[in-house]
């Protein structure tokens, strides 16, 4: 299979003129741009380039490409579709929006990272629209207010309704679900020993402190506009703008960078469910059945593309990965002990 | 690789299983346990062997490289990392891929653990748990001069897969005149022997 590499430097490039395309078309040419909020678009602008940059660069390793083609493949794929309606959606939910599995790991890490998940997911969907013009509010009379969405009318709402209330105070909710959980998270980084032992600053606590810091100024300039008539607002305003700027350009190179790996494993649950359906590799020694056929063809090919040959000539030229791994151990022991029967070492 | 590494005697094994037990109380992967105690013949032998990783140096970690999503780090002294958290997402390259079918995949956790060398414990100069415990020096920890002068065998990190070299960190004890482990001489020994050793897959069965 011969492999088109598209180049990090022009996709990225594309998919940051096309995202600056939108801003210009979704804002009415800029109409409805809000001129102070022009620092982050252009800091989401550069992220926007990074993290393409990043992500095409990782999809370019070998095992990381073959699973992006092959997951596109089955997704593509009618009769797949057929048999495996419900399962994209299935793992979206389970993966994504309720992460059971993190819950395996610990109720309070599940706790932990779905606060921290739905407040940044609330606030993004929040945030973005605004800053690129793409939500608009107009006053119809007194107290009417008309919802704009890419310069579409979408509808009407009272000023004083709790819909109101939740959508102007949607980023008070996020912060505190952030906070909330950013302070479990911290209290488990200096309780807990496993973590304790490998975290790096950072790695682990930075993008920590930083979505506290961002949560708590947002927090403020709320505070500040309800409750100091305004003082310290564009001090307020400009700390937050440079911490969100700091942590928006940070995600490709950091931990956050996860956010856009994490999807990948909806698409390991589908390859495992097509590849398991189309049967099982057995292995070379026991005969017991190990993994889909399809997953060790393609962990051979991911070997070679790395450059490593587990051939064995004298063996029908079978691969070493033919054996399943309790066969592996067993048969590296007995070559050891074949080695040293000669006499006790 | 660090100045001080794990060296396995499996002759020395008497598969009393406190290396297993020693390795759940690690900070670094609390509660479960990493390493293998393999019973190879069970038929006709009571031999058992360790298995733990081997801290693979060339190729360096073949884990790490069939990984998608860049989750198993190498540190700087050349020790293998478990998979990082936030990015493993159970793909299992690395469990199939593993010359020694070492690491294991938590299929409900969507996570991989393997050995790491107790690495909290190895950074501050502490030895392994299941170095600390092993009995009867099947499983040692120090320098390649201090256990080559104990021992009458002689360490080797060499093993052969069909045409594949790998170069570990780990050392396993040999008689003097052995440079290279041949995987494939065993092959035809072992010819369908009974296997006994514990599936790497678990919580989610080993699937079929």
């Amino acid at each position: 299979m011969r492999r088109l590499e598209p180049s990090p430097t022009l996709v990225s490039l594309l998919v940051t003129g096309v995202l600056a395309a939108l801003i210009f078309l979704g804002s009415r040419n800029l109409k409805n741009f809000d001129a102070a909020l022009a620092g982050y678009a252009v800091a989401t602008l550069f992220a926007v380039l990074g993290i393409t940059y990043r992500f095409v660069q990782w999809l370019s390793r070998p095992p990381t490409a073959l699973y992006w083609r092959r997951g596109w493949q089955m997704f593509f794929s009618w009769r797949n579709f057929r048999r495996f309606l419900g399962l994209i959606p299935w793992a979206f939910l389970d993966h994504l929006a309720v992460q059971n599995f993190i819950r395996e790991r610990s109720y309070y890490r599940w706790a932990m990272h779905l606060t921290i998940f739905w407040g940044v997911v609330l606030s993004s969907l929040i945030v973005f629209p605004l800053v690129f013009g793409w939500f608009n509010f107009r006053l119809i009379g007194e107290d009417q207010y008309h919802l704009f969405v890419f310069g579409l009318p979408l509808f009407t709402f009272p000023l004083g309704s709790l819909f109101a209330f939740l959508l102007f105070h949607g980023l008070d909710i996020a912060a505190l679900l952030v906070v909330a959980g950013v302070i479990l998270a911290l209290r488990r980084r200096y309780r807990d020993r496993e973590v304790m032992a490998g975290q790096e600053f950072g790695f682990d606590l930075l993008p920590l402190l930083l979505l506290l810091a961002i949560s708590i100024t947002g927090l403020l300039l709320t505070a500040s506009q309800l409750f100091w008539e305004g003082s310290y607002y564009w001090f307020l305003a400009l700390v937050h703008q440079v911490v969100v700027i700091g942590t928006i350009l940070y995600i490709p190179f950091g931990k956050l960078f996860h956010i856009i790996q994490r999807p990948a494993s909806i698409g390991i649950e589908l390859y495992y469910a097509v590849a398991g359906a189309a049967g099982h590799s057995a292995c070379a020694n026991c005969g017991r059945e190990f993994a889909p056929e399809l997953f060790v063809q393609d962990l051979k090919r991911t070997l070679s593309d790395l450059e490593q040959d587990y051939v064995m000539p004298a063996e029908d030229n079978r691969w070493w990965q033919d054996y399943c791994p309790e066969c592996k151990r067993m048969l590296r022991a007995t070559a050891y002990f074949m080695e040293t029967q000669r006499g006790f070492l | 690789m660090t100045e001080r590494t794990i060296f396995l005697a499996p002759q020395r094994c008497i598969g009393c299983r406190s290396c297993v037990i020693a390795c759940r109380e690690c900070d670094s992967h609390i509660g479960k346990a990493m390493l293998f105690i393999d019973y190879l013949n069970r038929s006709e032998s009571m031999a058992t062997a360790p298995a733990l990783c081997m801290h693979c140096q060339d190729p360096v970690a073949p884990c790490a490289q069939v990984c998608p999503t860049q989750a198993i780090l190498v540190s700087r002294d050349g020790v293998v990392q478990q998979a990082n958290k936030e990015r493993c997402i159970a793909c299992r390259n690395c469990a199939y891929a593993c010359p020694f079918g070492i690491p294991k995949i938590d299929l409900a956790d969507r996570l991989q653990y393997k050995c790491n060398m107790c690495y909290d414990r190895v950074a501050v100069g502490k030895k392994p748990m299941c170095a600390t415990v092993c009995p009867s020096g099947a499983i040692a920890f120090g320098t390649y001069e201090e256990i080559a002068a104990q021992n009458r065998g002689v360490p080797v990190n060499r093993f052969r897969f069909g045409n594949q070299m790998v170069q570990t960190g780990v050392y396993v004890m040999a008689p003097a005149g052995v440079e290279v482990f041949h995987i494939q001489q065993a092959l035809k020994f072992a010819g369908g022997a009974e296997i006994s050793a514990v599936p790497g897959i678990y919580k989610g069965e080993v699937w079929r």
